[in-house]
């Protein structure tokens, strides 16, 4: 059974945690991945306490992303700040939810985590461009575990 | 039973304790500009230098920030709208993160038009090369002669090249830096000047007003720059606001 643990092999996290520096270079958009073995609430509303818990709410420009998931009970969910809800609408949302969804039932973990990051960032480099004269990295890019 | 009560009353006191800090926390800021998006170094709301101008001092910026990390942002506003120049300056430095997060290693040149005051907010990652003395020197020699002119490129252009050479050490600031133009002034003097000064900081900054030095008839009044705890994560510290506001989007599912 998938644990929060063996979800993902040591080089997978490197992989995604290069997908997520790669479009951070780009964006002045976060994007982070949290794990959980169990989730015993509804996925998105832990992934909201946890987007306070993890500062994901204290991004300057309201552009920061949580992409959650829960191994164990096979939930997840992705949420965004409000800065880039006002440029997208719910279709945006549940088009990432869905590829992940695809992917997820085949077990394809990490590439439905990396190709949804690369679509997210899709999103935050054409709104929230990055400049070279503010390289600020507001949150830590490796995934985090409960 | 009537601990139980207690106990209700205890939270809903604590409750409305959070609330009001909140909301004094976050009414305080709403004067400060929000930060541009995508983000610059100039950023002159009062429209004191010509775009030409603001494009060439934001490429000296951007090409010192490429080389040092350091970072120094330029903020022009018309007016203060009765803040003190070094609270607002704080604030804003805070609000928008300046300079790298951890090292404090920002500095930020503001300028009040209509108030006529300038205030160079330094990082503390950065108050060992340039200090408060450097400041008030850039201030009162570099920034407000040429302001008195209305030459605001140049007062800030001067500024940045001197606050980058004090950054990098190439330049040392020598007593006669300070001795006001007169290679005359002897060793005591200048030690009185600067007993006065630091008598005069220290008094400023327990009163904590603005110095009100005035730098000449121009009326332009410079400020002392002070530090401030850089980094985005700095503000907050109620935390958990639980769920309920949320006001992003997003989706969730299973599989």
């Amino acid at each position: 059974m998938a644990s929060a643990k063996n979800f993902l092999k040591e080089y997978e996290k490197d992989l995604i945690v290069a997908t997520i520096r790669k479009a951070e270079l780009e964006t002045t958009g976060e994007i982070r991945v949290h794990i959980d073995d169990r989730c015993d609430e509804k996925a998105f509303d832990r992934a909201v306490k946890l987007f306070y818990h993890l500062n994901i709410d204290k991004t300057l420009f309201k552009n920061g992303v949580l992409i959650y998931i829960a191994a164990e009970d096979r939930k997840f969910a992705v949420i965004g700040d409000e800065a880039i809800h006002q440029k997208v609408d719910n279709d945006f949302w549940n088009s990432i939810t869905q590829k992940l969804h695809n992917d997820f039932l085949e077990s394809n973990y990490c590439k439905g985590i990396v190709e949804s990051i690369e679509r997210i960032s899709e999103i935050l480099i054409n709104y929230f461009p990055q400049t070279d004269n503010w390289k600020h990295n507001e949150l830590d890019d490796e995934i985090s575990f409960e | 039973m009537k601990s139980l009560l207690n106990k209700k009353i205890n939270t809903l006191f604590l409750l409305a304790i959070l609330f009001f800090a909140n909301s004094i926390a976050y009414s305080k800021d709403e004067d400060i500009p929000a930060i541009p998006n995508p983000p610059r170094l100039v950023n002159d709301f009062a429209n004191i230098i010509s775009s030409e101008n603001e494009e060439r001092l934001e490429e000296k910026l951007v090409a010192y920030n490429d080389s040092t990390s350091s970072q120094i942002t330029i903020v022009t506003i018309n007016s203060l709208e009765g803040n003190e120049i070094r609270d607002f300056g704080y604030r804003l430095a805070t609000k928008w993160a300046i300079g790298q997060k951890g090292k404090d290693n920002g500095i930020l040149i503001l300028v009040a038009k209509d108030d006529r005051q300038i205030s160079i907010e330094v990082g503390t990652g950065l108050e060992g090369n340039v200090t408060d003395y450097s400041c008030k020197h850039i201030r009162d020699e570099l920034m407000v002669p040429a302001f008195k002119q209305s030459n605001y490129y140049k007062g800030l252009d001067d500024a940045v090249d001197r606050l980058f050479a004090l950054m990098t050490g190439s330049f040392q600031p020598s007593e006669s830096d300070y001795a006001a133009n007169n290679d005359e002034l002897p060793t005591w003097a200048f030690a009185l000047i600067l007993l006065i000064v630091i008598i005069f900081i220290l008094y400023a900054s327990k009163h904590n007003n603005n110095g009100g030095y005035t730098g000449g008839s121009g009326g332009w009044i410079s400020t002392g720059g002070s530090s401030w705890s850089g980094g985005g994560s700095s503000s907050g510290g109620f935390g958990g606001f639980g769920g309920g506001g949320f006001s992003g989007g997003g989706s969730s599912g299973s599989w």
